[in-house]
């Protein structure tokens, strides 16, 4: 009876091609937001401290630099482009061609593990530029191994950073999943939040981000990550599958 | 920590507006489609070129990285150690001689430049022994591990000066030391083993501190001034 | 004939308000269908509820034989061109062809491009930018060019200037003719597209007020023009829905239940009898034609 038949892996196969050519200024964003961040930090040379007693007989200034201001913004990239991902615009562009529900999240998934791929890569390659910028300082030292001498700390540190990338776009996902189902549960992931602060830091090293960010096996950090996206991912279609889309 | 919780949602928020409206904006300015592609491609480009850059320069650069110590020797207690005899590492000790003084020996007003330590042995003889302690300077790199850099080295130091009747301390010399470290972002490197860098914590004991024993045959003159020169002389 | 679409008892509600109640339906396949009614009766939400994006609240809905809430069959043989359709701000029309292409089997590229080029839609536009007409007349060429085997428009003509109307109609036409295909087609301005209608739905008070071919819908009244008293006297045994009156002739439409020896005793008593055209028959049908939005203030007048 159709003259037309697609296989749902097809199907999210173009949907994920169309996304990628539809949210080019994602990616502009997050070139734009390190470009700015490497030159601001770079600038600043984080963290500076300094020894004086009191007749300035002796300072001592010792600045770390690192790339960490990259990383907390590519994380704050990832939660907001997983929020994106879940409006009403994208919803109704992607539900303007082809697709079902089903392929709708695939596409989203594979758009997710290409954008985290690309946030974890650059990320991890902009140490280089810090590094470059630290070495140009007086007594430099590079306490960590870079990709010749370590290539597998190096590759490493892309799993990581790309893993964290792909969990938080979920999680702003599966937020803003909720969110646009019902409006109601910004009070309800307020509520969550409030009470996720106290535990967390309330005892140090307990809890949820101790589950990730203290495991020290990949395999089992692995392990763990796609445990939480299979259950995120599931989580956000259980909604996503009964949601009526193109409404104005 | 309630500043977090409340700090974090806000600056989502804002984040999530100001991209959506820059994302928004883009619509408007025309860019075409190929732009994103190309810049993308450009970008990973250059990051890779500069990777090696970077690599080739570390290379090049060869920065030894400072001795370091564990919290356990860092901050040693000098004066707690020298009152109970108790050993001190090598790595402080600055210089150890004798001196033969005549008659009386004074200690000439110093401007806190040393910290003096003497100790009164029931000797008959007119030998002082002197013991120079290093200042020590330690920067902290992994503070969960309590390993410190060792910068004592760094630091410069002038010997006190002796002729056969006196003790001076010179005016020593100023220290401007200034490092950088590099370090990858601990979040990087949860699985490489390098150890986590902390920041801040350190410290610094910024004075030498000269170590005197001295027989009891031989006479003191030290000046008691009332200032808080006193306070840099300590009897055992 | 084979059926594109059929519903069995479809009824629609959201939370507790009912839109469409058990209504029952079978659409052709390769017809024209234009679907009418006024303002909130269900239209939208009939078309949306076959094109997969809402859900049923019960019934059985069949298009191309299988439920379309979810269905990828459906979602490729189907298109939906309304003009609220989002395309990204980030690409150009010229790109959107391109992503057309990428989903649709049947996309006929140069046509679209050729059409385009006809209305004065450059390529290089952004869809954003666009005029709400400009914007209207691109969906429809995407819905056109798309070549769907179930191809439906929500209001495709809002705030297209009259001429680009007529040429979106012809082009349809054409277009459909070379390549037939189910085409639902809503609007409210019957009087456009009747001549290229074949059936025409009319949804109404929560469900089907007529659906056949439009000749059918125009069978249904006559419009009665004479002097009133001539009509009065005569023709007052129909049930009159409309009555106008222009000067010393009156016109009624009345409905079409009538003998051959009633109709020849009207035309002995001077009063023509004439064919309601579509749009009247339309208007006549949803009741569009007794007294009208006068009547509200006329009431409070007399008050």
């Amino acid at each position: 009876m159709f003259s037309t038949q697609w296989s749902v892996h097809e199907l999210a196969k173009r949907q994920f091609l169309f996304k990628f050519n539809a949210n080019g200024p994602i990616f502009t964003m997050l070139i734009v937001l390190q470009i700015i961040s490497t030159v601001f930090l770079s600038g600043a040379s984080t963290s500076t401290s300094s020894y004086e007693d009191g007749d300035t007989l002796l300072s001592f200034n010792y600045a770390n630099v690192s790339n960490d201001g990259q990383v907390g913004l590519t994380l704050f990239w990832a939660f907001i482009v997983g929020f994106l991902l879940t409006s009403a615009a994208q919803r109704n562009e992607s539900f303007a061609f082809v697709t079902n529900r089903l392929t709708f999240q695939l596409a989203n998934f594979y758009f997710f593990c290409m954008a985290a791929l690309f946030g974890g890569v650059t990320t991890v390659l902009l140490g280089s530029v810090m590094k470059i910028v630290a070495i140009f300082n007086d007594n430099a030292i590079i306490e960590t191994s870079g990709l010749f001498s370590a290539p597998l700390d190096f590759f490493s540190q892309i799993i990581a950073m790309t893993a964290y990338t792909l969990l938080l776009m979920l999680v702003g996902y599966t937020l803003g999943t909720f969110i646009q189902f019902s409006k109601l549960f910004i009070a309800l992931f307020a509520l969550i939040w409030i009470a996720f602060t106290q535990i967390s830091f309330g005892s140090d090293s307990n809890g949820l981000l101790n589950f990730f960010y203290g495991e020290t096996s990949i395999l089992l950090f692995i392990l763990k990550v796609l445990i939480a996206i299979a259950l995120l991912f599931g989580v956000s279609f259980w909604v996503t599958n009964r949601l009526e889309v193109r409404n104005p | 920590m309630m500043m977090f919780a409340i700090v974090m949602p806000i600056l989502l928020i804002i984040g999530i507006l100001t991209i959506m409206m820059v994302v928004k904006s883009m619509g408007n300015v025309r860019v075409k489609k190929k732009f994103h592609h190309k810049l993308i491609i450009g970008y990973l480009a250059l990051l890779v070129i500069v990777l090696i850059v970077a690599e080739i320069m570390v290379q090049n650069h060869q920065m030894e990285p400072p001795p370091t110590v564990t919290s356990s020797e860092a901050g040693f207690d000098l004066r707690y150690a020298i009152d109970q005899g108790a050993p001190i590492p090598e790595r402080l000790i600055a210089a150890q001689r004798t001196h033969e003084v005549e008659g009386e020996f004074s200690l000439p007003k110093f401007y806190r430049h040393a910290y003096i330590l003497i100790e009164r042995t029931p000797e008959e003889s007119n030998t002082i022994e002197e013991t120079v302690y290093k200042p020590e300077l330690l920067t902290g790199f992994d503070e969960s591990g309590g390993i410190y850099y060792d910068l004592s080295d760094q630091l410069q130091i002038e010997l006190p000066i002796w002729d056969s009747h006196s003790m001076s301390v010179p005016k020593q010399p100023i220290n401007k030391i200034q490092y950088t470290f590099y370090h990858d972002s601990n979040m990087l490197n949860q699985f490489t083993g390098v150890q986590n860098h902390g920041y801040s914590s350190g410290m610094v004991s910024g004075v030498i501190t000269i170590h005197l024993v001295i027989p009891e045959s031989v006479e003191l003159d030290i000046q008691e001034t009332g200032d808080e020169y006193g306070d840099y002389i300590e009897f055992l | 004939m084979m059926q594109t679409v059929t519903l069995r008892d479809v009824t629609k509600k959201y939370r507790s308000l009912t839109i469409l109640d058990k209504v029952n339906l079978d659409i052709r396949e390769s017809v024209i269908t234009g679907v009418v009614g006024r303002n909130g009766a269900g239209k939208t939400t009939l078309l949306k509820m076959i094109a997969g994006f809402m859900k049923e609240s019960s019934g059985e809905l069949r298009v191309f034989g299988e439920r379309p809430f979810n269905s990828l069959s459906v979602s490729a043989n189907m298109i939906f061109i309304d003009d609220l359709m989002g395309f990204p701000d980030s690409l150009t029309l010229g790109d959107i062809l391109v992503e057309c292409e990428r989903f649709y089997a049947n996309w006929d590229g140069e046509l679209a491009k050729r059409l385009l080029e006809y209305f004065s839609l450059p390529l290089i536009l952004n869809h954003r930018v666009l005029s709400k007409g400009k914007r209207s007349t691109f969906n429809a060429v995407v819905g056109i060019a798309a070549r769907c085997p179930l191809t439906m428009f929500d209001e495709p003509i809002t705030g297209m200037d009259s001429a680009a109307r007529r040429d979106f109609y012809r082009a349809l036409l054409k277009d459909y003719i070379a390549h037939p295909r189910t085409i639902l087609l809503s609007s409210h301005h019957v009087e456009e597209m009747e001549d290229i209608l074949e059936d025409i739905l009319l949804i109404d008070g929560k469900g089907i007020g007529f659906h056949g071919p439009i000749t059918e819908l125009q069978e249904k009244f006559l419009l009665l023009q004479g002097k009133l008293e001539v009509l009065e006297k005569y023709a007052n045994k129909y049930a009159v829905i409309h009555r106008s009156s222009a000067g010393p002739i009156s016109e009624w439409i009345v409905d079409s239940e009538h003998t051959e020896a009633e109709l020849k005793e009207l035309k002995q008593a001077g009063i023509r009898i004439s064919a309601v055209s579509a749009s009247n028959a339309y208007l006549a049908m949803t009741g569009q034609t007794r007294g009208g939005v006068d009547d509200v203030f006329n009431a409070m007048e007399r008050a």
